[in-house]
This record gives C-alpha cells, sequence and structure tokens, in this order.
C-alpha cells in the first residue's frame, strides 16, 4: 500500500432496516484514515461501529458515497475484485474469532494466503511464523475447540495478518474475553501493528483500549468526533 | 445416486441378456440369419438344389448351412384338446446337421428323429396343452385350395417327441413335420419352400452377410435376413427395452433430487463457514466450486457404488429369484413362483454392455452435478456479511 491515505470515505450514506421506519447509520460521512495511522472507534450499540468497519472492509456496500482502500475506489468493483481487494489488502479481525472448527491453528492462519494463489508451501511458511509470533507454536496443530477464547482471537489476529495487509480492520477483537486475556490480546494487536508498521481501524466498546492507540473517535449521529 | 442406479442397471442389464438371448434362439431355431426364395420354378429337385446352394454360398464369409423349410397353419386335434400351430416342414437333419439348431432345440421327451413318414415333434407347452407326449396320435386339420373351392384334410400324425427351445412363446407354437409330409398338407404356391441359410459371424454383422449371399446367390432368387423378417418383432423388444430405460431413469431422477436435496442441507449447515472463506477472501466461483466438487463426489461415491451392486444384483439374479421362490414357498407351504416361466426364458440371462453400463454411470454422475449445481449457486451468491452479523 504506497497511497498517503490508506482508508477514505467520501460522502458515504447507509441506512438500515424497512421503508417506513428506516434507520440512518451515516449521511454523506467524509472521513479518512492516514497510512501507517491507528485509530479506534468507540460509541454507543446500535451507533453503526460495525457497519463502518464493514464498510471499509468492501463486506457492505454503501447506499450513496465511496469508500476507497489505498486510493481505489471500491464502487465499481465487482465480487471478484472485492474478494481480491480484501484477500491482499486488508486483514479482518471480528469480535467472535471465526475459525474453521475443521481446521488446525496453522491451516486457519494459512488459509487467506492459499486463497490468495500463494503456494501451499510458502502459505504454511508464513502461516508457522505468524503463529510463533502470537505464540502459539505448540498449538500449532490443535483445533479452536481445544484453545481457550484469547487463543482463538491470537490465531485469528495472525490469520489477520497473514497476507500481510497494510489496512488492518478489527471489531472488538477482545470484546469476547476476560479481562486477563484481553489484554494480552490488545498487547500483541497493538504491538504487532507497531512492529509491521500496519494501518489499523479498531472498533471497540472498551475506552481505555481506544486510548492506547494513536487517535480515538467516537462515532455519534453517523459523525466521528474525538473521544 | 447408488440406490437409483441399481434398478437401472439391472434392468437393462437383463433386458440387454433377454433380448440376445431370444435373438439368438429365434434366429437360431425359426428365422435362420438369410431365408431366400428362387424367383423362377426349375426342375431340380431339392437335393439338388441345395447341393448348387452350398456351392455358391460356401464362397461367401460366415457361411455355415442351408436348409429347407415350409411353414404353414393348422388345428391340432387330440383327446384332451385342439391347439392352433404353426407346422414347420423340415429335413429331419436339421437339429443334428446344425450346430445353432442343435444347441437350442431339445428333445425334452423323446428323440429328435423322424422315424415315420408321419412323426412328428411337438413344442413342451403345445404338447401340455394338447395333452400328447411321445407315441401319441395326433389328427391335423389343414386346408387346400383349388380354383375356388377350399378343401379340408385331416392327417393323422405320430409324436416322436417333445421338443423345447427354452422359450415358452415359441414351445407353444411349433409342430416340427418332414417336409415330404408338409409338402403334401400345404399348397407350394400358398406356402412355398424356402431355404433357410445358417451364418457364424455376430448379428450386427448380417446386413453384409445377406450382400454376399445375394451375390452369390443371382438374380434369380430372393435374400433377406433376420432384421427384415423378424423386424416387428426386433423393434418391439428394442422399443421395451427404451420404455423400462426411461421408467427406471425416473428412478435415477428422483435419486438425484434427493442430492439436490442433501446439497440444499448442506449448504445451509456451511453457511457459517462459507461465509467466513468469503469474508477472508473466497471468491464466488471458489465456493461453487467448493459445492460442485462435493456433488461431484458424491454422484462418483453413489455411482461406483450402485454399478457395484447393480452387478451382483444382475449377475446373481437367477439365484436371488431362485431364494425367493424357495423362502416364500417354505413360510407359505406351497410352490411360490416368482416369475412364472410360462411367459419368460427358462433361466434369466444377462448381459452386461459396457457401452450401456459406462453411458448409464456418466449420466448419473452428470445428474449428481447438475443436482449440485442450483445449492452451489446458492452458496457462491450469499452475502457473507448477511450470515456473520447472526452469530
Amino acid at each position: 500500500m504506497n497511497h498517503p491515505i490508506a482508508l477514505e470515505f467520501r460522502g458515504v450514506s447507509k441506512t438500515f432496516g424497512a421503508t417506513e421506519e428506516p434507520v440512518v447509520l451515516f449521511e454523506g460521512l467524509d472521513w479518512s484514515l492516514g497510512t501507517g495511522q491507528s485509530v479506534a472507534v468507540v460509541g454507543e450499540s446500535g451507533a453503526g461501529k460495525t457497519t463502518l468497519l464493514h464498510l471499509a472492509a468492501t463486506l457492505e456496500r454503501p447506499d450513496a458515497g465511496e469508500v476507497l482502500v489505498d486510493g481505489r475506489p471500491t464502487a465499481g468493483l465487482d465480487e471478484r475484485e472485492l474478494s481480491g481487494l480484501r484477500t491482499r489488502s486488508l486483514g479482518l479481525v471480528f469480535q467472535f474469532h471465526f475459525l474453521l472448527k475443521e481446521f488446525t491453528v496453522v491451516e486457519n492462519v494459512a488459509l487467506p494466503s492459499w486463497l490468495a494463489g500463494v503456494s501451499k508451501k510458502e502459505s504454511w511458511d508464513r502461516a508457522r511464523r505468524l503463529v510463533s509470533l502470537v505464540g502459539l507454536e505448540k498449538r500449532s496443530q490443535h483445533y479452536p475447540h481445544q484453545l481457550s477464547g484469547g487463543e482463538r482471537q491470537r490465531v485469528a489476529l495472525a490469520r489477520a495478518l497473514v497476507n500481510d495487509p497494510a489496512l488492518l480492520l478489527a471489531d472488538e477483537p477482545t470484546g469476547n474475553l476476560d479481562v486477563r486475556h484481553a489484554r494480552a490480546v490488545q498487547d500483541l494487536l497493538l504491538g504487532l501493528v507497531a512492529t509491521e508498521g500496519k494501518t489499523l481501524l479498531l472498533v471497540t466498546h472498551d475506552q481505555e483500549f481506544a486510548r492506547r492507540t494513536g487517535q480515538a473517535l467516537r462515532l455519534e449521529a453517523g459523525r466521528l468526533v474525538p473521544l | 445416486m447408488a440406490l437409483g442406479l441399481v434398478p437401472l442397471i439391472v434392468v437393462l442389464s437383463i433386458a440387454d441378456g433377454m433380448i440376445d438371448s431370444i435373438s439368438a434362439r429365434t434366429i437360431e431355431t425359426a428365422l435362420y440369419h438369410v431365408q431366400a426364395w428362387p424367383l423362377t420354378v426349375t426342375a431340380d429337385t431339392q437335393a439338388q438344389t441345395r447341393s448348387k446352394l452350398r456351392a455358391e454360398l460356401g464362397a461367401v464369409p460366415g457361411f455355415r448351412s442351408v436348409w429347407p423349410e415350409q411353414q404353414g397353419f393348422a388345428l391340432a386335434y387330440s383327446r384332451a384338446g385342439r391347439l392352433g400351430l404353426s407346422v414347420r416342414g423340415i429335413d429331419p437333419s436339421w437339429p443334428a446337421g446344425d450346430p445353432g439348431a442343435a444347441r437350442y432345440l431339445k428333445a425334452v421327451q423323446g428323440k429328435l428323429t423322424m422315424p415315420e413318414a408321419g412323426s412328428v415333434w411337438l413344442g413342451r407347452e403345445a404338447a401340455r396343452k394338447l395333452g400328447v407326449g411321445p407315441g401319441d396320435e395326433l389328427k391335423l386339420l389343414t386346408t387346400r385350395t383349388r380354383g375356388t373351392l377350399t378343401f379340408p384334410r385331416v392327417t393323422p400324425v405320430r409324436v416322436a417327441a417333445v421338443v423345447s427351445v427354452g422359450y415358452q412363446e415359441l414351445d407353444r407354437l411349433w409342430l416340427f413335420a418332414p417336409l415330404d409330409l408338409t409338402e403334401s398338407l400345404f399348397d407350394p404356391g400358398e406356402e412355398p419352400v424356402f431355404w433357410g441359410i445358417k451364418a457364424d459371424v455376430p448379428l450386427e454383422k448380417t446386413p453384409e452377410f445377406l450382400q454376399g449371399a445375394r451375390r452369390a446367390l443371382g438374380p434369380n432368387w430372393q435374400a433377406v435376413s433376420w432384421q427384415s423378417t423378424g423386424r416387428s418383432q426386433f423393434l418391439n423388444y428394442q422399443a421395451t427395452r427404451a420404455m423400462l430405460a426411461i421408467v427406471m431413469s425416473l428412478i435415477l431422477l428422483v435419486a438425484a433430487v434427493n442430492v439436490s436435496t442433501a446439497m440444499v442441507t448442506t449448504v445451509g449447515e456451511r453457511r457459517r463457514e462459507t461465509a467466513i472463506l468469503k469474508a477472508l477472501g473466497a471468491s464466488d466461483s471458489l465456493i461453487r466450486r467448493q459445492f460442485l466438487v462435493l456433488g461431484l463426489g458424491a454422484g462418483v461415491a453413489g455411482t461406483l457404488a450402485g454399478l457395484g451392486i447393480g452387478l451382483v444384483v444382475a449377475w446373481g439374479m437367477n439365484g436371488l429369484v431362485t431364494g425367493v421362490d424357495a423362502v416364500v414357498s417354505l413360510i407359505t407351504g406351497g410352490s411360490f413362483r416368482l416369475l412364472d416361466s410360462a411367459y419368460y426364458l427358462e433361466t434369466i440371462p444377462v448381459r452386461f454392455d459396457p457401452v450401456v453400463l459406462g453411458a448409464a454411470c456418466a449420466g448419473s454422475v452428470l445428474l449428481a452435478v447438475l443436482a449440485s449445481w442450483f445449492p452451489a449457486r446458492r452458496a457462491a451468491r450469499e452475502r457473507p456479511i448477511e450470515v456473520l452479523r447472526r452469530v
């Protein structure tokens, strides 16, 4: 990713719900995230934090306006091109780990790399390195159900990084963990972002976690304001 | 797909076996490979004509033998009853001199000889219906026309043998008599003597043999093959076989619907995984391909299982039928017959045609893949976010 703006929302509008009682989340939102920056977004439930992240991840399309990733408009891309963009440029971490239960730790981590067309050997090599980086080398052949919640989220984090994406999108990555495990995952995430030089968009309820990133914003009435 | 393929394979293998078996019996014992008639009357005796035909046809590749025959209709009377019969005037040495006839025409009572001028062989079912056996007398009512008048004639004959070709339809029809006798029973103008030519060629090569025979016989003879004389009969077999194949294919279609239903269920169960894969960057075509491969795997596995079971069931059908007969007879205390032999061959013949089996298997796999297409497309079109939101 070479563009100075890693992520940009230009006049983005998004409305949910039935036509009689629509819920307007965003109306003409203009916002950008510079390459290498780390930003956390907090807000009340239903404010649109997850939708903001899904729009950034191209999993959701805006009703109006456009989202640019690395300076590239995504509105005109078809599903195949969007899949390619997600595989190469974006790393996603969800509140729920979303690991595939039939796959081992290393296989789960290698999957996006293999989906991007990288050879199996190269994908597995990358995965093993990242599994080691998140401190789970002894668990690499375990299945998700054999891991604790914190361990699963660390695997999800490793998986998000396997294609070396410049932009990391994390949706409540510690929202489902106890305090001790949450702190460990936070440390790991922020440490990796710093050492690997990633751009981070983090969505969280946890204001303390938000403040640990470089910039914390609050989502209010469809606008992003400093916390 | 396995359960759908089993009946198709069994039915096709048995239908092919029965058609082959009945065709071979009919051709070797009734139709001949080629039948020939002289278009002009000659002064030659039958022995002279036969000698000439042998010499002329001897050069035709595949020629085996040639036999005179005359066919007519008679009403047979016995003390037990009466029955319309197809009377076949033959050279009494025919079954012994022709390996094809010897193979299928067997004496079940008496001997295949005609010691007297009035000796006849009677088909097994006909003998049963008339209540006669070797040594018994039978009367044949025939008619001959002179001018505008028709004269009935009753001829006493004696049964020398009760014969069977193993196919009850034929055993019910025939009475074999010496040609000398039938020439006195039937008008040669109405029921002329023809010459039956046997060949050692595969049945599908008969047209080539017919062409050779026609060239050898010259323009004064007319010759037709079994494909003409038995045309309606063989078309009937093929039509029946096609109908059976269609009906059995419907079972395969039902199996394909089951595959489709199972795939829809699998797609539903795998929605979460599909959504995760798509969120991680899996393309629609990859997701679609994944489910199509699953359908293909199910189709191939089901087809292989169906093929194996079908071959085993078809191959062991006679034992199966015998076993069912024995078990049901044991339970009911009677004499149960699953298949009435009056309408079938004595045993159920089976033929495995690699082309037919290959086509059935290919069709089965193709149906499974087609049945997976719509569920696979639905999975590919799933929007990951709608699934992930619900978690």
